[in-house]
């Protein structure tokens, strides 16, 4: 599954990458011609499983007891007691007290452990023969159980069309719904590709799948074993997840832009990439087009002699706005200034392993802060520690286990909500 | 005075309603302060700024001109009717286009609880709201915590919500009370050297001063209006509303256009009355008021409203007659103006004004002055939700003054 997704990733960047047919005039070196020997068009149907088993401390939230404060969720990080790479926690339940929608999905074991089918996806690759096209798909099935019985959803991820227009040129321009083009995280959505299990805390603002059209660009330097790239966006929903800020409608009648600006390092022996990103726009969980958000981030990613260091930076900020908000949760009350910044960095080191079933051991650990404020609410800091492992299992089974402690450094009352999860991820 | 302040007060005297304002605005006493400095109607109906004239106790509503003490600012007391009763409250906090509102938590320490007389409050240690007025999920409807705290505990520790719940101590739910914050110098309006009172009935009101507390750990102040003045749905702390009626008339546009007459709390959310809740004289409900329009232009071949006005009042029937026309202010029987009782009938509303001049005044009459009176006598048509919530409690209530 991984090669499969790499070759899909790659696709656009092999095309890009053919050289236009000999004798083409200079005018038609621009536009794209297939290649003599074009391969037959192809549907690929690829996919996997992740099945989870977790356990929280608590009641499952990060809601403090006897805290009445209103609402509930601008006093605490709801997002802490993730327990899948889809960010969804053990539970959101505020015991009556009202949320604002500050929240993400919950699996609502509240502190019960239990077994989770967290995801199950299919893709849908088809690569015309005769055309610079790439068509892609991504269906979810999200078996839940909540308060109201069966909660199952049926989610399309993503959904798109990428053109390579000139095959001189390193240019791929995707229409549809999509992945965020902020920062590093958003390249591990997907548990079967993501090293540990669990999203950073930063992941709510830079992850977020949306609907519109982005670029990528890309020019090689070949002397200084570098490149350097532009991936750009104009979205519905910006970069935030679904559950903040709703991808599939433009409330606010404004796209909402997104970049990232990156070099890369290609030596034999040593990859290192950087990048900068921002985003800019109106907030999409209301319908006010002044209403304003803006973020930017910072990202490293060095790998060498097995070892992986991931680093990344966000600092985000979101106007006031009035009584309309509604997101992915559905219609909420007030749309409440917010800022919030953080970071966090990881270290996994990849152990060979054999050629049989354990193919390799990747045993990480991650350190994280993130700050956030809401309108009139006193901002407060938390920390976590993520340690963990991942064991390939020949190439289509990962097991993954990490244990997530979180912490307050400043301005949230104690809570316990500590978390241990786990996830077993075949591919097909 | 202002120089807008004399228009602006009467024009705002009763009909403060501006349905443009932008949905998501809370305003609390100090933003309602600084409105009526600036000549805002609403701001302007619901505080009477140091040394200006009290609305309802000048001309045309009482005799001469009567000012707000000099020294502070006062919380306009703006008469209504209330279950058929004349009553009276304040407006201290008005939100526009939110859904609900809900109760913030108020920390009190205490020292312990006796069987006898119950909480022991920490000598020295303000109250500590649990969220100030930089939030718009600000609320002056307060879930009272005790927190009990231990022999030799610091007064001035706890300084926040947040303090209070990192401390860990023990917190135990008490009363509902309902103190907005403000500034310190606020009270309800009253003239200089006198006691607040009803402006038509003369009963005297509390003057309510400001109290020092603590607020994101800084030092603020608030008014008192006392313990269970509203109720909560205890699942979510939503509070319970009741609906407000202020008339209304058409006006030239086609928009209903509020007119200068005292409005009248329900006993419950629209189209859901219930019985008046007020033990003891005590209401605990019209604290938080979500108002409507009710508009009272007489159809074709329908009687039309009056409104009650003695004729020891002719300044205030010359100005009514004037904003609405004679018609809507007849003259009172000989037999009404006997009335030992009739200013506790100045201002309202009957359905139908021919009644005034019946010999079984008041009996003659269908007032409108109760929400079951009004929702049962005015058309469907007649209502138009302003998607505004006002707080504030009542400081009169049938003959009590809470």
């Amino acid at each position: 599954m991984r090669g499969a997704l790499v070759a899909l990733l790659a696709a656009s960047a092999a095309l890009a990458q053919e050289k236009a047919p000999a004798g083409a005039t200079a005018a038609a070196e621009d536009a794209y011609a297939p290649p003599a020997g074009a391969a037959p068009a192809q549907l690929q149907i690829n996919g996997y499983a992740d099945i989870g088993f977790a356990v929280a401390q608590g009641d499952g939230t990060s809601f403090a007891p006897g805290d009445t404060r209103i609402p509930a969720d601008y006093g605490t990080d709801t997002f802490a007691t993730a327990v899948n790479t889809r960010g969804d926690v053990a539970s959101t339940d505020s015991q009556g007290r009202f949320v604002n929608g500050f929240l993400p999905r919950s699996m609502g074991i509240g502190g019960q452990p239990s077994f989770l089918f967290n995801t199950f996806d299919v893709d849908l690759k088809y690569a015309p023969a005769t055309a610079p096209l790439l068509l892609f798909g991504r269906v979810q099935l999200l078996p839940r159980y909540g308060s109201a019985g069966n909660e199952t959803r049926v989610l399309v991820e993503q959904a798109f069309a990428r053109i390579v227009p000139f095959s001189s040129l390193e240019l791929a321009i995707s229409i549809g719904k999509f992945d965020s083009v902020f920062g590093i995280e958003y390249l591990e959505n997907e548990a079967n590709l993501r090293t540990n299990i669990t999203p950073s805390l930063i992941a709510r603002y830079t992850t977020g799948q949306s609907l519109g059209v982005k670029a990528f660009y890309r020019v090689q330097i070949p002397g200084l074993w570098s490149a350097v790239s532009l991936n750009a966006a104009a979205t519905n929903g910006g970069t935030l997840v679904e559950t903040l800020s709703p991808p599939d409608l433009s409330l606010a009648g404004r796209p909402i832009g997104s970049a990232r600006l990156g070099y890369e390092l290609n030596l034999p022996e040593v990859e290192l990439k950087a990048g900068i990103s921002g985003m800019y726009g109106p907030r999409n969980d209301q319908r006010g087009a002044r209403v304003r958000q803006r973020s930017l981030g910072g990202d490293l990613r060095l790998v060498f002699a097995g070892v992986s260091i991931f680093a990344e930076a966000v600092a985000i900020r979101q106007d006031p706005g009035a009584a309309d908000k509604s997101n992915g949760l559905g219609p909420q009350t007030l749309v409440s200034a917010f800022s919030a910044r953080g970071a966090y960095g990881e270290i996994a080191y990849a152990v060979p392993l054999t050629e049989g079933a354990f193919r390799k051991m990747t045993p990480y650990v991650r350190y994280e802060q993130r700050h956030a404020q809401f309108e009139g609410f006193a901002g407060y800091t938390v920390q976590r520690l993520t340690v963990g492992f991942r064991l390939d299992l020949w190439e289509e089974v990962a097991v993954k286990a990490e244990g997530l402690l979180n912490g307050r450094v400043s301005g949230l009352p104690p809570v316990k909500n500590n978390v241990f999860t786990s996830s077993f991820v075949y591919s097909f | 005075m202002h120089p807008h302040g004399g228009a602006a007060l009467l024009l705002g005297a009763f009909a403060c309603t501006q349905p443009s304002r932008p949905a998501g605005e809370l305003r609390t006493i100090a933003d309602l302060v600084d409105g009526a400095r600036a000549g805002d109607p609403d701001g302007t109906a619901a505080i009477a700024l140091r040394g200006q004239p009290l609305t309802f106790l000048s001309t045309p509503y009482g005799a001469g001109t009567q000012a707000q003490e000099a020294g502070r600012d006062g919380l306009s007391v703006q008469p209504a009717f209330a279950d058929a009763r004349p009553a009276a409250f304040v407006t201290t906090e008005i939100w526009d286009g939110f859904p609900r509102v809900w109760a913030q938590p108020l920390y009190i320490l205490v020292t312990g609880f006796d069987p006898q007389f119950g909480p022991q409050r920490l000598l020295g240690a303000l109250p500590i709201f649990g969220m100030g007025t930089g939030s718009r999920f600000y609320s002056p409807f307060r879930q009272t915590v005790y927190v009990t705290v231990p022999a030799g505990f610091a007064a001035d520790s706890l300084r926040s919500g947040e303090q209070v719940i990192a401390s860990g101590l023990p917190l135990t739910p008490g009363p509902l009370q309902l103190a907005p914050l403000g500034a310190r110098e606020v009270e309800v309006a009253h003239p200089a050297g006198a006691d607040p009172v009803h402006p038509f009935t003369g009963d005297g009101l509390q003057p309510r001063l400001a109290a020092q507390a603590w607020a994101d750990a800084g030092l603020t102040w608030f008014l008192d209006f006392g313990a269970d003045r509203f109720r909560v749905n205890d699942a979510n702390l939503v509070v319970q509303e009741v609906a407000l009626f202020r008339f209304a008339r058409f006006a030239a546009d086609g928009t209903a256009r509020p007119i200068d007459v005292p409005p009248v709390v329900g006993t419950g959310p629209f189209r859901a009355p219930r019985a008046a809740d007020a033990p003891g004289g005590f209401p605990r409900f019209g604290a938080l008021r979500h108002e409507f329009l009710a508009e009272i232009t007489p159809g074709a071949g329908q009687p039309t409203p009056g409104v009650f006005v003695s004729a020891s009042r002719p300044a205030l029937r010359q100005k009514l007659a004037g904003d609405l026309g004679q018609a809507f202010v007849p003259q009172p029987s000989p037999a009404a103006e006997r009335l030992p009782e009739r200013e506790q009938y100045t201002l309202r509303v009957a359905l139908d004004g021919s009644c005034f001049a019946l010999t079984d005044f008041p009996s003659s009459c269908s007032w409108l002055d109760t929400q079951a009176a009004i929702e049962g006598n005015l058309p469907v048509t007649a209502f138009t939700d302003t998607k505004r919530f006002s707080a504030g409690a009542f400081v009169f209530f049938d003959g009590v003054a809470p």
